[in-house]
């Protein structure tokens, strides 16, 4: 209920804003056509581009005498060079002038979409807003004198970076691709993993003033129908005048803005995309972002790794049960300690207590401000290097490690025990796979160290059931996020704590696909038949 | 709706700062005690010794750093009518708020256990603040007070190391018994066992055992030592156990974990290491009203030392030794059941717990004047423990050396 208030002040602070916005872009919307002079359009296309300097305009001459005017125009390197010199090339040189008789206004156009247009999908134009759309896309825009329209022929060729290893999951064994800013490149990437027609791309256009291309990806058949039902529902909802990277979709589309808790599974590695996919789920692509987000995710994804399939089923699993231990580690190994020793100092075996006091023996503060202290400066330390320039990256880790760490303890502000703890709690929360994950919980981690501070470990638990209760609210496009916990599912628990062999998992998680659970009927192994004993 | 939110959010933003963390105690501030001392004091009120610690001297990695020695722990001692004033009188002298719950060794001084320890006890159980694992043991011919002020070698505390003598002692030489605040609660409300607590003994001159000098030497002038066993009839301690008595009440409890056995065989001993044994006692109502106890002791046990002319490979010499070692190990324990229902008429192996279990009416007849009662029943000792493995070795090498 709180959250909600919030959500109508801010909303009231905005509200005007946007209102101005909209109506300074519907005036733009007015329908202009194209006009018959060459020399006009040209104009007006320049004009409403404000004479932008990557604007290229060619003017050739081609036909039997040189007498028909066409103007070539482009973005500057939206556009593949090679195909425009082919274009170009067709257009001047390899067209015989009995191709274009200039004797039919329709026909000529056509003519020379036909005769002409050697490369490219193709459009013919007639308004200058789709068209300079199009310019601005990657196309290249055809004027003939005398015409009132327009060829457009697509020749995208973006810069684009190469498909490279994902920076922000990586693994030792399995893929190195990762997705990159390109969607043609990304929609390919998922393509080559999932060689079925039923993987069904459906595109979005997003954002007022961006256009920004939004794809989204689901397999037929497996996806349930309400779901990819209600992506689309909520993208067409989105009224934004920019989308620049998937985590503004993200949080448009999310269901509770009031959590710290990622309730949008996002990732750069396709190998994962495609293994959700094949679950049921549905991708979401924008163009510009690297990252790809899945519906609906809940939060046992967040502890899986890419690298869980590609190993032994059992290490796999044991390294499932790291995590989570990691996750409680990074959430609650400091209040523990506030509150262990604060309140509870029974609760230490003697000789623990003993060397605990002993370190802690002419400090100044209290555990919890100490506590405080060693986890701001560390969260400092982690955010400057994550900002930092790489050259002197270097130089950042000397300061922090010797500087802070020992250098504090040695001077008696902060005790040993408390940077053993801070440096676990930071190692143990570098080990959960997903960093939206991994930031909510150093985010909680203050809030928990409050709660054992001034209650101590009644506190702890008392913030552990309220997690708790938070969780079990939250829902990611209608699925429980705590499932298959909470709801208990007890077939869709072979890929959550466990990650059970792969001939075991026929079934897809229950929850998210309801009209196809079975995977494969059969589970075989690969042990010789003597040896199974038929 | 907004007054509720407003309340709401009120309320969770006074509580933690109204009640403002009243009972947070940071652990540098804390003094503390390992060891709690109880004498007599002169007006007839309690005296309480206790031992804080010395942190920074205990922890290893800061001691003896440059400054110094210092003693690991200090020994307070302050008197008051009860032991809860003595206790809290005590902070006029302790630098930081007494902590007890690290408690490991309460000493009861000898006067103090023969005028009965209820008062005492009722202090130590009724605290919130104290763990329930701490042992305790009575001083003996010395005030605990004195025992707490001797410097130990090797583990710095004191306290710890009557703690870890106990348990060492009682697992691998049986002849001490490790009582803690429960176990003694439950003996003393039973009406058909009566307490044993172990004795601690300064050996040695107490007044070197209170200077660094005493664990700086080789051989510290003063050490404390366990020495058998304190029966106690109704709360009071009536007379002390020896060694072997001690050893003889143990195999009867059943808490003999290891011990030696030594017999004598052929002019020479042999020590028979015992593993493991089990104790049962069985009574029996047959005869008349006084029932009869039957003592059943069996276990296993190894040849450990032999220092005389064996053939162990033949069978009748285990089945000798074996008969010996029951002989002794029966010796042990009818000297322990003698001495405790002719002398101390204290039945501190518990033969009434077991007469209430097995036959609880017959319990009610007898058990007003069990303490009558206990002194003249027949105990029936059978012990019969199996002798295993002869160790490394099998014959001794006496044998060759007098066939030479």
């Amino acid at each position: 209920m709180p959250g909600r208030l919030v959500y109508r002040t801010i909303k009231n602070i905005f509200r005007t804003t946007s209102k101005d916005e909209t109506a300074s872009q519907s005036q733009q919307q007015e329908e202009k056509k194209l006009v018959s002079s060459l020399e006009s359009n040209i104009l007006e296309i320049k004009n409403s581009l404000g004479n932008s300097s990557d604007l290229v305009i060619r003017v050739i001459h081609i036909g039997a005498e040189n007498n028909i005017k066409i103007g070539v125009l482009y973005t500057d390197g939206m556009i593949n060079t090679a195909a425009l010199q082919d274009l170009l090339d067709s257009l001047i040189n390899k067209i015989k002038p009995s191709d274009i008789v200039p004797t039919d206004s329709t026909s000529l156009v056509s003519d020379i979409r036909k005769n002409a247009v050697t490369v490219g999908e193709v459009e013919e134009i007639k308004d200058f807003n789709t068209l300079i759309t199009n310019i601005l896309s990657g196309h290249a825009a055809l004027l003939i004198e005398n015409e009132p329209q327009a060829i457009s022929v697509s020749i995208p060729g973006l810069e684009k970076r190469g498909v490279e290893e994902p920076q922000s999951a990586t693994l030792i064994k399995g893929p190195r691709d990762g997705f990159t800013e390109t969607l043609g490149t990304n929609t390919s990437l998922l393509r080559r993993r999932i060689r079925s027609s039923n993987l069904w791309l459906e595109s979005k256009e997003i954002g007022r003033v961006t256009k920004t291309r939004v794809i989204i990806a689901y397999i037929k058949g497996l996806a349930s129908e309400d779901i990819v039902k209600e992506v689309h529902h909520r993208l067409d909802k989105i009224n934004i005048d920019a989308i620049l990277e998937t985590g503004n979709v993200e949080e448009l589309i999310q269901d509770e803005t009031y959590t710290p808790f990622p309730t949008i599974f996002s990732t750069e590695r396709p190998d994962a995309v495609a293994g959700k996919l094949l679950e049921g789920r549905v991708a979401i692509l924008v163009d510009g972002s690297p990252f790809v987000i899945v519906v609906p995710s809940l939060m046992v994804e967040f502890f899986q790794a890419s690298e869980d399939y590609y190993q032994r089923a059992d290490i796999a699993t044991f390294l499932r049960f790291l995590r989570f231990f990691c996750f409680f580690i990074a959430l609650l190994a400091p209040s523990l300690y506030i509150a262990v020793l604060t309140y509870h100092q029974e609760m230490l075996p003697t000789t623990l207590l003993v060397s605990i006091a002993a370190q802690r023996e002419g400090i100044p503060f209290p555990a919890f401000f100490e506590a405080l202290l060693m986890e701001l400066t560390f969260e400092i330390l982690r955010e400057a290097g994550v900002r930092m320039p790489r050259a002197v990256g270097q130089a950042m880790s000397i300061v922090g490690a010797l500087v802070l760490g020992q250098a504090a303890v040695q001077a008696g502000i902060v005790s040993n025990a408390m940077v053993i703890v801070v440096s676990m709690t930071a190692i143990a929360n570098f080990c959960i796979p997903a960093i939206n994950l991994a930031i909510s919980i150093r985010l909680i981690r203050f809030v928990m160290m409050c709660l054992a501070a001034v209650f101590g470990l009644i506190g702890v638990m008392f913030g552990i059931v309220l997690l708790c209760i938070h969780l079990c609210t939250l829902r990611s496009f209608g699925v429980p996020y705590t499932s298959p916990f909470a709801p208990f599912i007890l077939q869709d628990q072979k890929d959550t704590l466990f990650r059970f062999p792969l001939w075991s998992m026929f079934s897809r998680p229950r929850l998210i696909n309801q009209n196809n659970v079975i995977r494969e009927q059969n589970n075989p192994t690969s042990k010789p038949e003597t040896r199974t004993g038929k | 709706m907004k007054k509720v939110i407003f309340f709401i959010l009120f309320t969770i933003v006074s509580i933690p700062t109204l009640s403002a963390c009243w009972d947070t105690r940071e652990v540098n501030d804390l003094a503390i005690a390992v060891a709690l001392g109880i004498d007599k004091s002169e007006d007839k009120g309690y005296t309480v010794s206790v031992q804080i610690l010395n942190p920074s001297e205990v922890a290893s990695q800061t001691a003896g750093g440059g400054s110094g020695y210092d003693t690991p722990v200090t020994t307070y001692t302050s008197s008051g009518k009860i032991l809860f004033e003595a206790i809290r009188k005590l902070t006029q002298q302790t630098p930081r708020k007494l902590y007890l719950a690290h408690l490991r060794i309460i000493v009861i001084g000898e006067e103090v256990a023969k005028e009965g320890i209820y008062n005492a006890i009722d202090f130590l159980s009724r605290d919130p603040e104290l763990r329930t694992d701490f042992y305790i043991i009575v001083s003996k011919d010395s005030k605990a007070e004195d025992v707490l002020r001797i410097l130990t070698n090797i583990e710095k505390l004191p306290a710890n190391k009557l703690y870890e003598s106990l348990e060492a002692s009682s697992d691998a030489w049986a002849v001490t018994g490790k009582v803690n605040l429960n176990d003694l609660l439950n003996d003393i409300v039973s009406e058909g066992k009566q307490p044993v607590l172990t004795g601690i003994k300064i050996k040695g001159d107490p007044k070197i055992g209170t200077s660094p000098d005493n664990v700086q030497s080789i051989y510290p002038k003063a050490e404390l030592v366990y020495d058998g066993m304190a029966a106690f009839r109704n709360n009071k301690l009536v007379g002390w156990l020896d060694e072997e008595e001690s050893k003889g009440l143990n195999y009867v409890k059943g808490t003999v974990k290891s011990t030696l056995i030594v017999t004598d065989m052929n002019d020479g001993q042999v020590g028979i290491e015992l593993l493991k044994s089990s104790a049962e006692i069985i009574p029996h109502f047959d005869v008349g009203s006084t029932p009869t106890i039957e003592v059943k002791i069996t276990g296993e046990a190894n040849i450990g030392e032999v220092n005389t002319n064996l053939d162990l490979l033949k069978d009748h010499v285990f089945s000798e030794l074996e008969k010996k070692t029951n002989e002794k190990i029966k010796d042990n324990i009818t000297s322990a059941i003698e001495k405790a229902q002719k002398e101390y008429k204290a039945d501190i192996f518990g033969f009434g717990d077991k007469i209430h279990k097995e036959d609880p009416k017959k319990w009610e007849e007898i058990k007003t004047n069990w303490t009558e009662i206990f002194p003249t029943i027949q105990v029936e000792v059978k012990v019969d423990i199996k002798i295993r493995r002869t160790g490394t070795i099998t014959n001794p090498f006496h044998n060759e050396l007098s066939e030479e």
